[in-house]
């Protein structure tokens, strides 16, 4: 059941006004309560706009709070939540709200079952005469006497509140495509680029490896797409930040390294997705005109300041080769560790991806087994051994034929054992499909004896995933 | 944009912004308004019938037409105009008529509160019942509407949506084959603005929407795309002819290449295929057609025989017999990047476990993930990328990003990176064309911002310098030198005068043009710095500048003119140093005479001779008389040895200033012949 959807059409465009909400997902609340605030700042009081999106908002509180007595959104650090969940969609949607919100020191809101129109609309009056520091928002709020909404003091997330952080790796995976689609429209219209909202996904994929690496990258595993998609760079960054996580990078190095892997092909957006796009084989000038990308990535992210300064470095380098033989040609000594680490990400992405113009993809163990040959020329030595590690010799997706005669899913990499990987069995020996069930390599007598091609299995390994 | 698209749009722009401002001050009824109207109507329909629907997004200073953005800044522009009536875009559509827009003119002339108290634009425009214009207002809900326009011109040129229109374009998607076929029909039509009559061309910009449709989708989660692309598909089933033939045939034939073409046959049953594959054949030689189709199917559909066989039924009894098929390329040929040898057999094991000889390598990785490094290796980046630029307006981007590191530079102390840098920003300069000033200019602030004086104040520091620094200033010499002279010119102490002196020399090493500009200054004390730089120099160039100074009013800088000119070994500045001959102040013949040297030189001889020879037994003059006799003895002039042995053999001579120079006289005949003597001896070879 909708709040309301008002339908508004520009031409055939149908266009929801106001999202919808769900009593079992208050979050979109926020979504309202940013569109009501910016709708006051901007309109005179009376305005059909303004009157609408109050309305809404109102709608939309007593739909949500309805089967409860209140909702509290906390505010830590840059996001929403809801108790222990993180409101990552809401926290990318609704970033003048929370930095409004974290500006004015108020570390919660909480409304509360039998809120008014009239205090909505009070409320949000408030925000938006908060929003160019006019008044201080604690303060006026309680002089207000507002009785259905509630702010609180800023609280910081404790270490092992960190830890029980609820994050769904699928919707991470969702919002990282939503916030890469972002991104690389700003940089089509040369626009500054949001970084807020990629280091906002950075640290929720940070929360995601930390809770369960393995989940996430179930999620990653699946590349059904091409290296001009957003999946490329959401994939990037998440195997990224596994190859930093093993090798024990600190948390802003985490966070600096995961917005370089996910800006990291930028630049393609300024080369036109004909040549990008274009089936069959390159011309050698189309194939000089995709090498220009490193260089528009770097101009793209050259303004950047602090720690995120690094993006420029891998969008310039990471087609350099850990040898330097690859391009652009510049003079320099070596590539920065970041861009060593998100060159063997994005290699393994983009050989393995199924959606290709001219080819088939890459088996994944194949192009491990390139990853690791090529340590000490194309990769760096160090990190291509960290990354089988963290994939295995068999990363997780991989179709595999096991000694036994039986086929196979990668499920899982064993620490320590990358030719040996935890594998959910799928077809028998004998060829016949079976109920799956993971057994591990490492421990009984069971090996993977190879690779084989899913298409020439039949066989859907995001659907064991 | 084209040009002949940008002039046009240029001119479209400018009869808007007056027609919006006659509007303004005269009633529509009113003649100037009447006037105004038809000079703009003429040339929106020029530019919408050459290049369909004209979308033009409003910003505060800018306003942005098919990509392009065209500055418009200030309180008096249209921009301006437009963004506080609360105008986010406008798209005009082919069709417009002369009362349509003078109803806009007179909507948008009307003040903000007079618009809001109506509803804002976006409403008033809806009222009026616009056919050709579609108003934007800025919206503020959770999502913006979404122009058709722009969506179109999202979908046929720039090949990449804003979220905005992704959703609402997903959302006809969504809705099902039937609204997405109706929005594929809606896009063909619009196409037709800029395409005209020519059916094959109108259907380009479809296809080229159906690529990037399959773009857009694949841009979506996994578990989304399936229904997506099957609607997609679908919807090709629901056009109405003739389109769906036309779209069909360009489908069904690019199905080979890959791309959406694929995709879409993918996502159809045989049955479909077949279906589409029918309709799309003219009726003359269909088996030839059909098979034609059939060959492109079989090398991407693995159910190409059904397909096959559903038309050879379906054609059979109108006595068509279709060729068969073809045999499908090799799977295994696909596989370019794949081939070689797979498994992990032959590889070591030592490459995929982690030893404890790795470990030194990871701690160190670690250790080089910090932003110090970052910042240290971001210049070097930056002045590669420098280096790789060929459009001049990213060059100076670039450069200024560059530029914008060196005080970080100067203050760490890493000289020689920053005059590596200005090495680099030294070179873009000349690839930057006109823009070149731009780069200098942003150098110059750079400079004024205190990285000029912590290079000159790292250069004058003793003992010696950190290498990199002098170099810095030499390519920055042309910022460097005004400020050093001002230093210079202030500088009370002698000794960091006599380093600054030094300083100048080096970054001005052949560039004596530099200081040329400085000669004479206003202070002649700053002047004979300058004289004594330019003869430390010692370029034949300097010549000229000092040539100046020669009639100097200072005699302090006349004589260090002397000194200078001495310095430099060219034809030039001997022919200057002979115009000091003149020079009224015996301080300065005094100097001159001082300074001559030991080689022969005729018209310096003359001179001296001159003064030997003067009558003049003043002290002064003495003075200046015995400094000519010893220069002459110095540079051995042929010419004055008998002068000066007359002068010696005088026996009787009045007053002591005669005396003094008969003594003189002597001693440098005796000291002269002693000399000869000696050379004759040596050319005998007898000994000393």
């Amino acid at each position: 059941m909708s709040a309301s959807a008002v339908p508004g059409r520009s031409g055939l465009f149908r266009v929801p006004q106001v999202p919808q909400v769900h009593p079992d997902r208050p979050g979109g609340l926020l979504r309202l309560l940013e569109a009501a605030r910016k709708n006051v700042i901007l309109y005179l009081p009376g305005h059909p706009q303004v009157t609408q999106t109050l309305a809404d908002l109102h709608a939309a509180a007593t739909l949500v709070l309805a089967p409860r007595p209140g909702v509290r959104f906390d505010i830590y650090e840059d996001a929403f939540f809801l108790d222990n969940r993180l409101l990552l969609e809401e926290s990318v949607h609704a970033q003048g709200l929370l930095t409004d919100l974290a500006r004015q020191d108020v570390g919660s809101i909480e409304l509360l079952h039998g809120i008014t129109l009239a205090e909505t609309t009070r409320f949000a009056e408030l925000l938006a005469a908060s929003a160019d520091d006019a008044i201080n928002l604690p303060q006026a709020a309680s002089q207000l006497n507002l009785r259905y909404v509630r702010l609180g003091p800023p609280r910081a997330l404790r270490a092992d509140e960190r830890q029980e952080v609820e994050v769904d790796s699928r919707e991470v995976y969702r919002i990282g495509l939503r916030t890469m689609e972002g991104l690389n429209y700003e940089a089509v219209r040369g626009a500054p680029l949001n970084l807020r909202n990629a280091r906002l996904l950075v640290t929720s994929m940070l929360d995601a490896i930390l809770r369960d690496r393995h989940a996430l990258l179930g999620v990653a595993a699946i590349r059904q797409h091409d290296e001009d998609t957003c999946h490329h760079s959401v994939s990037v960054a998440i195997l990224s930040l596994m190859i930093a996580f093993r090798i024990g990078l600190d948390q802003p190095s985490l966070a600096a390294l995961g917005t370089a892997a996910l800006l990291h092909d930028v630049g393609k957006m300024r080369i036109p997705r004909a040549i990008l796009n274009k089936p069959g084989r390159l011309s050698p000038d189309e194939r000089a005109v995709i090498a220009r990308h490193p260089i528009y990535g770097a101009e793209l992210l050259r303004t950047l300041t602090g720690y995120s300064r690094a993006a420029m470095l891998v969008a310039l380098q990471h087609h350099m080769n850990f040898d330097l033989s690859g391009y652009p040609r510049v003079n320099g000594d070596r590539q920065h560790v970041f861009t060593r680490v998100i060159a063997i990400a994005d290699y393994f992405d983009a050989v393995t991806s199924a959606r290709r113009m001219y080819r088939r993809p890459m088996l994944p163990d194949r192009a491990m087994r390139d990853i690791v040959t090529g340590a000490g020329s194309q990769f760096d030595p160090a990190l291509a051994k960290a990354f089988v590690q963290v994939l295995g010799a068999y990363p997780v997706g991989s179709v595999v034929l096991l000694s036994s005669g039986e086929t196979a899913v990668a499920y899982r990499p064993t620490e320590g054992a990358p030719l040996r990987p935890v594998v959910k069995i799928v077809r028998d020996r004998y060829g016949k499909e079976c109920d799956p069930y993971l057994v591990d390599t490492s421990r009984g007598a069971r090996h993977v004896e190879r690779c084989v091609d899913p298409a020439d299995a039949r066989i859907a390994p995001e659907a064991y995933l | 944009m084209q040009d002949a698209q940008r002039q046009l749009l240029d001119l479209v722009l400018r009869r808007l912004h007056v027609a919006l401002k006659t509007f303004r001050l005269y009633s529509p009824s009113h003649a100037v308004a009447k006037d105004a109207l038809p000079n703009l109507v003429t040339t929106l329909q020029q530019y919408l019938d050459r290049f369909g629907p004209l979308t033009i997004q409003v910003g505060k200073d800018r306003l942005e037409v098919a990509g392009a953005v065209v500055h418009d800044s200030g309180t008096d522009s249209l921009a301006f105009f437009l963004y506080v009536r609360n105008l986010a875009g406008v798209t005009f559509h082919p069709g417009l008529t002369q009362s349509e827009l003078g109803t806009l003119l007179s909507l948008l002339s009307q003040d903000r509160q007079t618009i809001d108290a109506g509803g804002g634009v976006e409403h008033l425009a809806r009222s009026r019942d616009f056919g050709h214009v579609v108003l934007r207002s800025v919206a503020l809900g959770a999502d913006d509407t979404v122009s058709e326009a722009e969506t179109f011109h999202a979908l046929t040129q720039a090949g990449r949506l804003s979220p905005q229109q992704r959703e609402a374009v997903l959302g006809v998607l969504r809705e099902g084959p039937t609204p997405t076929a109706a929005l594929l029909t809606r896009l063909y039509e619009l196409a037709a603005g800029a395409a005209g009559e020519d059916s094959a061309a109108r259907v380009q910009p479809l296809i080229q929407v159906l690529q990037t449709l399959d773009r857009t989708i694949l841009d979506e989660p996994l578990e989304d795309q399936a229904p997506l692309f099957r609607t997609l598909a679908e919807a090709h089933l629901h056009l109405a002819e003739p389109l769906r033939s036309s779209v069909a045939g360009e489908v069904l034939a690019r199905a080979a290449d890959g791309g959406a073409a694929r995709t879409i046959v993918g996502e159809l049953s045989s049955q479909e295929i077949a279906q589409l594959i029918l309709g799309c054949v003219d009726q003359g030689a269909i088996g030839g057609q059909v098979a034609r189709f059939l060959e492109q199917l079989a090398a991407v559909a693995e159910n190409a025989p059904e397909v096959a066989a559903i038309l050879q039924s379906s054609l059979s009894p109108r006595g068509i017999v279709i060729d068969p098929l073809p045999v499908p390329p090799a799977a295994q040929a696909l596989r370019a990047d794949d081939a070689g040898p797979g498994g992990w057999v032959d590889v070591p094991p030592a490459l995929l476990t982690i030893q404890s000889a790795d470990e030194p390598a990871q701690r160190t990785l670690v250790a080089e993930a910090t932003e110090g490094v970052v910042a240290a290796e971001i210049i070097p980046a930056l002045a590669g990328l420098l280096t790789l630029e060929d459009d001049p307006v990213e060059i100076v981007e670039t450069a200024k990003a560059l530029a914008g590191h060196l005080p970080g530079l100067a203050a760490r102390g890493e000289f020689d990176r920053l005059a590596s840098a200005l090495r680099t920003l030294d070179g873009a300069k000349g690839r930057a064309g006109p823009r070149a000033a731009a780069i200098e200019s942003e150098l110059e602030r750079v400079l004024d911002e205190g990285l000029l004086d912590v290079l000159v104040g790292e250069a004058l520091k003793e003992p010696t310098t950190v290498s990199g620094v002098r170099e810095a200033l030499g390519i920055l010499a042309p910022g460097a030198v005004p400020r050093v002279i001002r230093a210079l010119e202030r500088e009370p102490l002698a000794t960091r005068r006599r380093r600054l002196c030094g300083l100048l020399g080096e970054i001005c090493a052949g560039r004596t043009d530099l200081l040329g500009m400085y000669v004479p200054s206003a202070s002649w004390y700053l002047t004979r710095n300058l004289v004594f730089v330019l003869g430390d120099q010692r370029d034949p160039a300097g010549v000229r500048v000092i040539a100046r100074v020669i009639e100097h009013p200072e005699y302090r800088v006349r004589r260090e003119a002397i000194d200078a000119l001495r310095k430099i070994d060219a034809p030039d500045a001997r022919a200057s140093l002979a115009r000091f001959f003149l020079d009224p102040d015996p301080r300065v013949q005094h100097h001159m005479i001082e300074s001559v040297g030991g080689s022969y030189d005729g018209p310096v001889a003359d001179w001296l001779l001159k003064l030997v020879r003067s009558a003049d037994y003043t002290p002064r003059a003495v003075a200046l008389t015995i400094a000519a006799l010893k220069a002459l003895a110095r540079m051995r002039a042929p010419e004055a040895l008998p002068v000066v042995r007359r002068i010696a053999r005088f026996r009787w001579v009045i007053g002591r200033n005669r005396r003094t120079v008969r003594t003189a006289a002597r001693e440098i005949v005796a000291e002269w012949e002693r000399a000869e003597r000696q050379a004759i001896d040596r050319a005998q070879g007898r000994p000393a």
